[in-house]
């Protein structure tokens, strides 16, 4: 199968591994603040250092180091820089100095913004994917493998659980609207979760009671239907115009509330395929109880198809933040993104501006797709 | 199949139901409230003398008196309905205060207390420093919410109690039996309000099809909604068309001469495409095309934003001035949609190939043109309508992007534009209407799915 992972797919994976390295280096590679000063026979690091001691001037001996690209994303600069093609001949400006992808209407470097718009890209990528998998996984599994009759409650349970619902629910949403939660709230609700469970399960030895089993997967079921309905970029919107706080983790939150239910599709859909092999019935006749046989048996089987929802999940992530920040809303305007940079050279009809944020998002989206599409045509059974 | 056609209608009710419950619910999450949208729509200032009944009376006519819903749950120390208070400042104030765990009783002790000794002010207006503090002192407790700011004032009031009117005693000591009742912990109670709330009226007004005025205009939002849809169905419609007339001719060619270089070359064009972000593609596309800055000979399209519709609406005239306009657009559309209907016309006709009476066909010496007109297509064509129809409602979704870049004045120009306005009635009637129209489309499309592929499952299990 290795061999089969032609060039392409190796080189989309080392395209992406570089736009991880660039978001990880960012600091080193863009910004106007030097990493290392050594004056006067002080180390200094301004970058990281938000006071500068007072040392005096420096003699001949000093010596810093500064990022590659010497420009602030957000540094402005409309007197001399404003509006400057990558191609204009920039007076005064010598190599080192030169804005090799042109500025926007307020000075800003371009190449810079687009090194810092690869961390927020990939932040909010990988951040909401990595929660909607273990959300989405866990469900989905879940709901495959108990379906609508694998759990069953006696009276007193479901009761408790009922009660535990409700009051769990009421006591979140009040806490949040009166403003009074802190870190202890979460630990008394944690703990009143984990003792109820617990509790829950010491019930469900009593003896003689009618037991009931609880449509675990039907439930599952309507709540993908319903989040199918409504279309994204539509309830996106809608979301984000909630928030009275412009915030990267508004981003974040919607993204991983709309993009679990995919991994809970594919999960469940791969689950109920793999349940009636003959290794997961060897594993239930040796005695293997549920969670391990989820955890070690069915899970590293469903890996493969999982990775390739991931892939496409992470695009699509990537793309709907640049969607909401093209359109202006969402994040906060010292965020700064490719959708924004896109947008101001649209309304200010320089190219620059457009293009090159705009291939690098092209790109890595590319690379996604043909990353998961290689996986999907190599690794995977049935589904996709 | 009767039957599945009968349960499937049936199963979608509660999915409806409870779509527009969740479109009513982040309607009630949104800040600021109608009546006052209203009030700035009438012309009313908020500081005019006649803004406060005004405010009431739009508050009573939007029903935003009753209950948000059938039933509540609540702290106990709550009232069974805190939106029955009328005036906008004295909810926010209870709101608050109720916040700090205070219970409702002695709140409302307090705010007629206060009303009480506000009228009684007016009497005892003089010249003494202390009468002017008092005042002072009464017009502060008005818009202060937080409790212990409202204690300290009480503080300083009660220092000279024996010169103070008896009902500024009367709300020292209601603001005393506040600090004495604070809770610090609550339980919750259940409360029935019954038909007469916000939920039941607005789901019985959608019905009847009235989505309530726009805050921005007065216009109706069915009406709005109306016009707008007209955009976007030309626009779904034209890329239905034109996706599909170039998907399937070359998607066929494609999966029949299988590996082929037109075949990878078809794949790798599409994929660049569909990776291609649409609204990149569409602002690059107008940067270069609509305007003379790079040339004379790019300035190949019109700038785009007039949508009206010309003065006499002939056929050719609407089509010579809108054709120019749609060109892009519809390019950008087309392209984002071409590479899936592409890939799944291949793969469906690879499939086909396996069968028999493709070699059959193939045996008998009939030319290739031959073979995929009368014989691939008609096999092909079923099962890609139906996935046709079913990228319909993604479509919608597709098309937002596009209408706002290139203002035309369709549902997602219009979404976008109340949002930006907080014209929240527009905005939840079209999630709702958008919603539903994708979930009668889903069904419809597995339905013709089930009756031209008998080979489904329909047992509903």
């Amino acid at each position: 199968m290795k061999s089969k992972r032609n060039t392409s797919f190796r080189l989309s994976v080392c395209v992406l591994g570089l736009y991880i390295a660039v978001a990880v280096m960012s600091p080193f590679l863009a910004g106007s603040k030097a990493w290392i000063c050594y004056v006067n026979k002080h180390l200094l690091f301004p970058k990281w250092q938000d006071k500068t001691p007072s040392i005096g001037s420096p003699d001949h001996n000093s010596i810093c180091i500064y990022p590659i690209i010497p420009y602030d994303p957000l540094v402005t600069n409309i007197s001399t820089d404003a509006n400057l093609s990558p191609f204009s001949d920039q007076p005064g400006k010598s190599w080192r100095n030169r804005h090799w992808l042109g500025t926007d209407k307020l000075g800003r470097d371009v190449l810079s913004g687009m090194i810092y718009g690869t961390v927020t890209a990939l932040q909010i990528g990988l951040i909401s994917i990595f929660f909607a998998f273990i959300i989405g996984v866990t469900l989905g599994i879940l709901s495959a493998y108990f379906r609508d009759d694998g759990i069953s409650l006696n009276m007193v349970q479901l009761m408790g659980v009922f009660l535990a619902f409700i009051m769990g629910l009421f006591f979140l949403y009040w806490e949040l609207a009166m403003y009074t939660i802190s870190q202890w709230t979460w630990i008394i609700m944690i703990s009143c979760v984990l003792l109820l469970i617990y509790a829950i399960k010491l019930l469900g030895r009593l003896k003689g009671i009618k037991k009931y089993p609880i449509p675990f997967d039907m439930m599952m079921v309507k709540v993908i239907e319903i989040r199918k309905s409504f279309p994204s970029i539509f309830i996106l919107l809608t979301l984000s115009s909630l928030f009275s706080f412009p915030s990267i983790w508004n981003i974040i939150l919607i993204i991983t509330i709309l993009g679990w239910i995919d991994f809970a599709r594919y999960a469940r859909a791969e689950t109920l395929s793999v349940k009636e092999e003959n290794f997961i019935v060897s594993a239930k006749v040796l005695g293997y109880d549920a969670w391990r046989i989820m955890y070690k048996q069915i899970l590293p089987n469903i890996m493969p198809t999982l990775l390739v929802v991931g892939c496409f999940s992470i695009s699509s992530a990537i793309l709907l933040e640049s969607t909401l920040s093209f359109l202006g809303m969402g994040l906060p305007v010292e965020q700064v993104t490719w959708g924004r940079m896109m947008s101001e050279g649209r309304t200010m009809q320089s190219w620059w501006l457009v293009v090159c944020p705009g291939l690098a998002l092209f790109i890595i989206i590319l690379c996604l797709n043909n990353i998961a599409s290689m996986y999907q045509k190599t690794g995977t059974r049935g589904m996709l | 199949m009767g039957q599945y056609v009968v349960t499937r209608i049936l199963l979608i009710v509660p999915t409806l139901v409870l779509v527009m419950m969740i479109a009513f619910f982040l309607s009630r999450l949104v800040p600021g409230d109608q009546a006052s949208s209203l009030l700035r729509l009438q012309g009313i200032q908020p500081e005019d003398k006649n803004a406060a009944t005004e405010y009431v009376k739009n508050y009573i006519k939007f029903g935003m008196d009753k209950a948000v819903f059938y039933i509540s749950v609540v702290p106990d120390y709550y009232p069974k309905n805190i939106n029955a208070l009328t005036s906008q400042n004295e909810r926010e104030q209870v709101r608050q205060l109720l916040n700090q765990k205070i219970p409702f009783d002695d709140i409302s002790r307090f705010i007629t207390n206060k009303k009480i000794a506000a009228s009684d002010e007016l009497t005892l207006v003089g010249d003494s420093v202390s009468s002017q503090t008092l005042v002072q002192t009464l017009k502060k407790l008005d818009v202060i919410s937080d409790f212990s700011e409202i204690y300290t004032l009480s503080t300083e009031l009660s220092q000279n109690k024996g010169q103070n009117p008896s009902s500024v005693n009367a709300l020292i000591s209601s603001i005393d039996q506040m600090a004495l009742s604070q809770k610090t912990w609550y339980y919750p109670i259940i409360y029935w309000h019954g038909m007469d709330n916000q939920f039941h009226r607005w789901f019985a007004n959608m019905f009847k099809g009235d989505f309530g005025i726009s805050n921005n205009d007065g216009r109706k939002v069915g009406h709005k909604i109306l016009e707008a849809a007209k955009w976007t169905s030309i626009l779904l419609l034209l890329n239905i068309i034109f996706s599909s007339m170039i998907a399937i001719p070359s998607g066929l060619y494609a999966g029949f001469r299988e590996n082929s270089l037109f075949d990878k070359l078809n794949g790798f064009i599409w994929l660049i495409f569909y990776a291609m972000p649409v609204f990149w593609l569409a602002s690059v596309l107008i940067i270069f095309f609509t305007s003379g800055r790079y040339g004379n000979f790019m300035n190949i399209f019109p700038t785009p934003g007039d949508w009206t519709f010309p003065s006499d609406l002939s056929v050719p005239a609407i089509v010579s001035k809108f054709s120019q306009q749609l060109v892009l657009p519809v390019f950008c559309l087309v392209a984002n949609d071409i590479a899936m209907l592409s890939r799944v016309v291949r793969n469906n006709v690879v499939e086909q190939k396996t069968k028999q009476y493709f070699a059959v066909a193939k045996a008998k010496g009939i030319s290739d043109w031959k073979i995929m007109k009368n014989h691939l297509l008609p096999n092909v064509l079923l099962p890609v309508v139906t996935i046709i129809g079913s990228r319909i409602p993604a479509g919608l979704s597709g098309s937002l992007i596009i209408e706002v870049i290139f203002n035309i004045p369709g549902m997602g120009r219009l979404i976008f534009d109340s949002i930006t306005t907080t014209d929240w009635n527009v905005v939840f009637s079209i999630l709702l209407l958008v919603s539903i129209f994708t979930v009668v489309f889903m069904l419809i499309t597995d339905i013709i799915y089930a009756i031209v592929n008998p080979k489904i499952n329909t047992s509903l299990q």
